[in-house]
């Protein structure tokens, strides 16, 4: 899953931007509305977390002008003013949830993967496949036997992305794309590696690959 | 003693002065009237006078002759109202016109006169001139008396007319001076449908020129409605970007606390966790607070339907991983006026709250009653009657577990105190959970 992250604190960011990469999600850090504005329009993000006091345009207008343009991209919106009069406001513009700070990171996490899960039309508690289940706060796998199974930062990105979008033809681009955020190289042989490793963990039948147009999981079993 | 309205001082006062013009006018002219006309008929009763005495011979033996020639008929006619009566050293001549009458004659001394008012025959009043006059060396003393019958009268038809077209004009002027002070008062009038107006939130500033005397007061209120709405504006914007600044300093410090490193030191993240959330909670509530608009400036009518509507759906959005069923209605005729900002505050936190212990359903129901009630109720467990008292004491949350600022119900009390309010804590009668009813006055 790949997100947008605006937030013009200095420290704050970069901060924000590590807790996430260590949840697993692939960042890009923006700190002027104008910037996010473009980014959110160019790059496939799945989600953007907005914080709404921001220099040069509010996020506010960041996210009115989207959706206005008919950008669906999930919004949580991040801010510190908190008084009801914004929070309507917010989801007026078009807000998916909204976090008002100071904020545990956990309570973060949980709203950034329950949107997620949203958007795809999923329903809320853990990602579940063929008895496999994929276990978001440490990263890992647990299998039909109850068993765990430990997973690579990569892994746990990759087969997070497979059970979000379920019987879906995804091609190793769009898959790149998603899973490594703007500044990473993006080989998509290395990709290959990865699903072979992954398939050994979870089983092969799970993931399928439809040769010249990329990776299908399938959430019904073969 | 009560105010009096200007209009009705000016009223009374006017009509007061008018009545005591008019009146001591009619008196005077009366009086006048009277003078001169009295003036009249005795110069013309002296001329009489002279003329009978320009008859008047004594003969001899001192017997006094009246050439009744030089009389004139009306003195002839018993009861005409015109009399004399001459008197010289024993001797009386009476005029026919008297019959067996008798005059009050004062006895005078040669060149003096006397005027009187005396009885005359047949119940009349008569205005008598008596003048002594000397001839051929004996006092002749003449009485000519003239009924005032006639000239009473004129004078009381006069007085009637003149207290009628007097009546008459006092009207009208009462009249005129009505409608000159209301048409001057107008503005005031005016002033106070704005006022009216402005309180109830029709408007956000007294929309009229008015005369040069009120203008002044009319700019003046103005600039300072607006010089107050500015700086409530000002400082909720700058209260804004202080809440903003202190909670991205807080966002980092509880970031902080999770670090690795720090969590090493478990006592240290615990001291670190603690003070960032009282400092939370702190900037929290007295921000809030400090935002608070009231009843301080002239309110806003806010319209519910679609406020509420709105902040339904947001709720909605916010509990989405929730099936929750939000019903609300607004009666007929309820009505906010206030500050738009508050009521969004006080049913924010407390829908939110329903919202976070209700089962399935929350219901806002808007009430008018001598002001408007606010009614939230949820199908949660509710609270005992212990647990009720606590929390409207305290105000704070009875269950920490429960995600949440906590905060919520102390700002609600916050809210309705600053609008003179009533806030009531009990158990829903319809979804049997919590139920929490706000009343606010009407302005």
């Amino acid at each position: 899953m790949r997100l947008l992250l605006v937030e013009d604190d200095v420290t704050l960011g970069p901060q924000l931007r590590t807790t996430l990469q260590q949840a697993g999600y692939a960042v890009d850090l923006s700190v002027d509305g104008v910037d996010a504005e473009a980014l959110g329009d160019i790059e496939p993000y799945d989600l953007v977390i907005l914080d709404l006091g921001l220099p040069q345009r509010s996020g506010l207008e960041v996210l009115a002008n989207w959706r206005k343009r008919d950008n669906k991209v999930p919004v949580v919106v991040l801010t510190a003013r908190g008084s009801w009069q914004e929070k309507v406001e917010g989801f007026k513009a078009g807000a998916d949830d909204y976090i008002g700070k100071p904020f545990q990171v956990e309570e973060l996490l949980a709203r950034v993967s329950a949107v997620l899960k949203r958007s795809q039309g999923l329903a809320a508690g853990p990602l579940t496949a063929h008895g496999v289940t994929l276990d978001e706060a440490t990263q890992s796998l647990i299998g039909a036997d109850g068993r765990h199974e430990s997973l690579t930062a990569t892994e746990y990105r990759l087969l997070r992305y497979f059970m979000l979008n379920p019987d879906q033809v995804i091609s190793k681009s769009r898959l790149a794309e998603h899973v490594y955020d703007y500044d990473s190289d993006k080989d998509s042989n290395v990709m290959e590696v990865y699903i072979n490793r992954l398939r050994q963990k979870i089983g092969s039948e799970l993931i399928q690959t439809k040769r010249g147009q990329g990776y299908l999981f399938s959430s019904k079993g073969s | 003693m009560p105010v009096k309205s200007l209009s009705g001082r000016l009223s009374w006062g006017l009509a007061l002065s008018l009545v005591i013009l008019l009146t001591v006018q009619w008196g005077m002219v009366s009086y006048a009237i009277r003078h001169l006309t009295e003036d009249q008929m005795a110069s013309r009763l002296l001329q009489d006078s002279e003329s009978l005495l320009a008859g008047i011979q004594f003969d001899a033996s001192g017997q006094m002759t009246i050439d009744t020639t030089r009389i004139s008929t009306v003195y002839q006619r018993p009861f005409s109202g015109h009399y004399f009566v001459i008197e010289s050293i024993g001797q009386q001549y009476v005029s026919r016109s008297l019959w067996d009458h008798d005059l009050l004659t004062p006895a005078v001394n040669a060149g003096v006169q006397v005027r009187l008012t005396i009885d005359g025959p047949d119940w009349q009043r008569l205005l008598s001139v008596t003048h002594g006059y000397l001839k051929q060396d004996r006092l002749i003393v003449i009485t000519v008396a003239e009924d005032l019958k006639q000239f009473d009268a004129g004078l009381r038809q006069f007085q009637w007319l003149y207290g009628a077209v007097s009546a008459l004009i006092l009207a009208a002027l009462l009249l005129l001076q009505y409608y000159i002070v209301r048409r001057e008062l107008k503005p005031l009038q005016m002033l106070r449908a704005n006022m009216g107006k402005l309180e109830r939130g029709e408007t956000d500033r007294v929309e009229m020129a008015g005369p040069a005397e009120i203008a002044p007061v009319v700019a003046e209120l103005n600039r300072l409605l607006a010089a107050m709405g500015n700086k409530a504006r000002r400082s909720r914007e700058a209260l804004g970007n202080l809440a903003h600044a202190l909670k991205t300093r807080l966002s980092i410090l509880s970031q902080i606390a999770q670090q690795p490193e720090i969590m090493a030191l478990p006592e240290l993240q615990n001291s670190l966790q603690e003070s960032t959330e009282a400092l939370r909670r702190i900037v929290e509530r007295e921000l809030k607070r400090a935002r608070l608009m009231g009843d301080a400036l002239p309110g806003q009518r806010v319209n519910l339907q679609e406020e509420i509507g709105m902040l339904v759906q947001t709720l909605q959005l916010m509990h989405a991983g929730k099936t929750l069923d939000i019903r609300w209605r607004v009666d007929d005729g309820a009505v906010f006026t206030g500050d738009q900002e508050d009521l969004l505050e006080l049913l924010g936190n407390l829908l939110d709250n329903a919202c976070k212990w209700a089962v399935g359903q929350v219901l806002l129901s808007v009430k008018k009653s001598d002001g408007v009630v606010f009614t939230i109720e949820d199908d949660g467990p509710g609270c005992s009657p212990e647990e009720l008292q606590q929390v409207t004491v305290r105000g704070f949350r009875a269950d920490e577990s429960q995600p949440g600022s906590g905060l919520g119900l102390a700002i609600v009390r916050d809210i309705v105190e600053s609008y003179g309010g009533r806030l009531k804590l009990g158990r829903s009668q319809e979804l049997g959970g919590f139920s929490v009813e706000v009343w606010l006055p009407n302005r």
